[in-house]
């Protein structure tokens, strides 16, 4: 069957050979093409060339025989099997759930080249990172490290002695530093003893005490000594002051807006009063007539 | 200080939107007239006037003077305040023809110079599909938000769909949340479109078999397979709305009342069914391309798949770094940046346009200054803007 089938291409590829060698020149075209963009062709590309051109005189010959079969096989179509299923560039690429979650939820997909590598390198980045750290001083990170870690030396050296051979406080110092951390973050100062109140209050007279006659002192001595806090007492108005919103006229209460005299003269553009004592006195009185009157209802 | 400023003069309804928009954006008076005068139907149609309803809303002291016509109207546009962060509700008309992308456009390019956060819901007739004029919510999503992330924004924005619809009557939802306010864009420099690493898409349906979502799907990784393995489509799958049987009509949702849910006493009838394909492509530098492709009736989901896919390809093949979908999105923000920074874009030659051309003279004439062009590598053209420190008029510091 396959003898048949390339005897007969066979005969056709003879004929066309036969009549002007187009098949030749199409070879001669791709060769000289090929020649013209890259370098000129050695050994095989010749070798090739004259076979074919062997294959071309036997041709005009006579056609047949059993070199020419050999070559006839080399030059027949080569067939490739397609499958659409097994092709790699076909088979959906299996993506992590997180990223195909992340494309359709309502944010916007993150489309800038970092995010994307961040993305990628997931599972190696951590041991990545702490290798590069050790190793390599001027990062980012690590100079910020380096730098917090003075500024900790700085606010702790007072605890250090002489003695210590580390820069890391030992023992009771060790925990003095610690509270003393506790405290900037903000906890509460534990060292404090907790007294009666009878107790604190006689302490605290007596540190004021001590620092009213240190003053004193440095009064009489003329040294210029720190400005002292006062703890500002609250007066008794501010205390009672009204917090919140209220109306930009006239005072709420009791569910009603209460308006003075002079509160409906001020919206009305009017002018009047306040100018004599007893006329203010009037208007003291009416508006508590008024505000009785409202009170009733 | 604005009533003293003569309006800025246009005529006709053309590019209405970014006259709006930029209007707005710079607080200068806009006036427009002529507006489909020659038109059987003169004036504004139901989807601008639903526009300005929504700046209205939006902004706080805006004054919109519309003639009796409908073919004028003088806008001055107020400080952005995007309802002072609360949730707005804004119902579209129901016979609204243009898609929400329509808005969401407006609303992306204003809510990053509002002074507080914008969450806004859209409802009424709704179009999460392409249309004929815009493109879907998902290319919006998935395409045109992520250029928002060269100038820094980022944070907190999202668009919810709570419900899908598709054209040409529509009655769909959409929530979209943006509390990434700036006081003046990061300067953009976008010169290397760098080459497509990975495709995207969107397939969607609504109240149509969800098998039209695997044959698009199919069909358009059939034509995009043979250039790039990384190509994924999802596949989203809707139920249509129940509306009354006159929807589409004016009024017909008041007229409906109470009875508008369920099934209204069976005068009803599906609405916004329908199928599409969003797709995307990204390249190694965070560029976009976008494409849509939206059913026509009758037509075989296959070919919508190839159309997407096609179109696709023909974005990718115009190239540059911004693809056409954000183009002027692109520009008015580099506009907006800070003032004298040079900021750079490369485009693709067939980007320029009636719509390029149209946006550069609008950012003329509102912003006062001109974007300089010249011949980039790849046959691609780079796009010099000069920022002029518009920026946030709501924040003085951010």
């Amino acid at each position: 069957m396959l003898g048949t089938s390339t005897r007969k291409r066979k005969r056709g590829a003879t004929a066309v050979a036969e009549d002007g060698d187009p098949v030749l020149d199409a070879m001669e075209i791709f060769k000289r093409h090929f020649e013209t963009q890259f370098a000129p062709l050695k050994e095989t590309g010749k070798k090739r060339a004259k076979t074919e051109a062997k294959v071309e005189i036997e041709h005009e010959w006579e056609g047949l025989s059993g070199d020419d079969i050999g070559v006839e096989d080399e030059r027949a179509p080569q067939v490739v099997e397609f499958d659409a299923s097994k092709d790699p560039l076909a088979v959906a690429t299996k993506l992590p759930k997180s990223i195909l979650k992340s494309f359709m939820s309502s944010k916007p997909p993150s489309i800038l080249p970092s995010a994307v590598v961040e993305v990628k390198v997931k599972g190696r980045k951590p041991a990545l990172d702490d290798s590069t750290e050790d190793e390599d001083p001027t990062t980012e990170a690590s100079l910020l490290k380096n730098d917090l870690a003075l500024q900790r030396l700085l606010r702790e050296s007072h605890l250090l002695d002489a003695s210590s051979a580390t820069l890391e406080a030992t023992g009771k110092n060790r925990l003095k530093a610690l509270e003393s951390r506790v405290q900037a973050l903000g906890g509460k100062d534990i060292t404090v003893q907790k007294h009666s109140m009878i107790a604190s209050k006689g302490m605290d007279a007596a540190k004021r005490m001590k620092e009213e006659k240190r003053r004193k002192h440095a009064k009489e001595a003329g040294i210029v000594l720190e400005k002292e806090v006062r703890v500002k007492k609250m007066s008794e108005r501010e205390k009672t002051r009204d917090r919140g919103f209220g109306p930009s006229v006239g005072r709420f209460k009791g569910g009603t807006l209460v308006l003075s005299k002079r509160d409906v003269m001020n919206i009305e553009g009017r002018t009047g009063g306040g100018s004599g004592k007893g006329k203010a006195k009037g208007f003291k009185g009416g508006k508590g007539g008024k505000k009785g009157g409202k009170k009733r209802r | 200080m604005t009533t003293t400023t003569p309006p800025l003069r246009f005529t006709t309804h053309a590019s209405l939107r970014r006259r709006l928009i930029l209007a707005t954006l710079t607080g200068s008076p806009l006036h427009i007239s002529q507006i489909r005068s020659n038109s059987l139907k003169p004036g504004l149609t139901p989807y601008e006037f639903s526009l300005l309803r929504l700046l209205d809303a939006l902004t706080n002291g805006s004054l919109i003077e519309i003639s009796l016509t409908g073919t004028s109207f003088l806008y001055k546009p107020g400080l952005i305040t995007g309802n002072n962060g609360k949730q707005l509700r804004h119902t579209l008309p129901e016979n609204c023809s243009r898609g929400v992308t329509y808005y969401l456009e407006v609303l992306a390019l204003l809510a990053p110079f509002s002074k507080s956060a914008f969450s806004i819901v859209l409802d009424g007739g709704v179009i999460t599909s392409a249309t004929d004029d815009d493109y879907s919510i998902d290319t919006f999503r998935t395409a045109l938000l992520p250029l928002f992330a060269h100038f820094d924004i980022s944070r907190t924005l999202e668009i919810r769909i709570l419900a899908r619809s598709s054209g040409p009557i529509g009655a769909g939802e959409v929530h979209f949340i943006h509390a990434n306010q700036v006081r003046l864009p990061k300067t953009l420099h976008l010169q290397t479109p760098g080459r497509v690493k990975r495709i995207r898409g969107v397939a969607y349906v609504t109240g149509v078999s969800a098998g039209n979502n695997a044959r698009m799907i199919e069909a358009a990784r059939g034509v995009l397979n043979r250039f790039l393995a990384d190509v994924y489509i999802y596949s989203d799958v809707k139920t249509p709305q129940i509306v009354p049987m006159d929807y589409g009509k004016e009024g017909a949702m008041e007229r409906a009342g109470a009875n508008q849910k369920g099934r209204a006493g069976g005068r009803t009838k599906k609405t916004g069914v329908g199928f599409g394909l969003s797709l995307v492509a990204e390249t190694g530098t965070g560029v976009v391309y976008a494409s849509d492709a939206y059913a026509a009736p009758s037509e075989p989901a296959e070919d919508v798949g190839r159309r997407a896919a096609h179109a696709l390809l023909e974005e990718i093949r115009i190239g540059g770094a911004v693809g056409r979908v954000g183009a002027t999105t692109m520009l008015t923000m580099m506009m907006m940046g800070v003032e004298g920074d040079v900021g750079r874009v490369v485009i693709g030659k067939e980007v320029i346009g009636d719509e390029f051309v149209g946006a550069c003279r609008d950012l003329k004439g509102f912003f006062g200054a001109e974007i300089a062009i010249r011949d980039g590598d790849a046959g691609n053209l780079v796009v010099t803007i000069v920022g002029r420190g518009v920026g946030n008029v709501g924040r003085k510091v951010a």
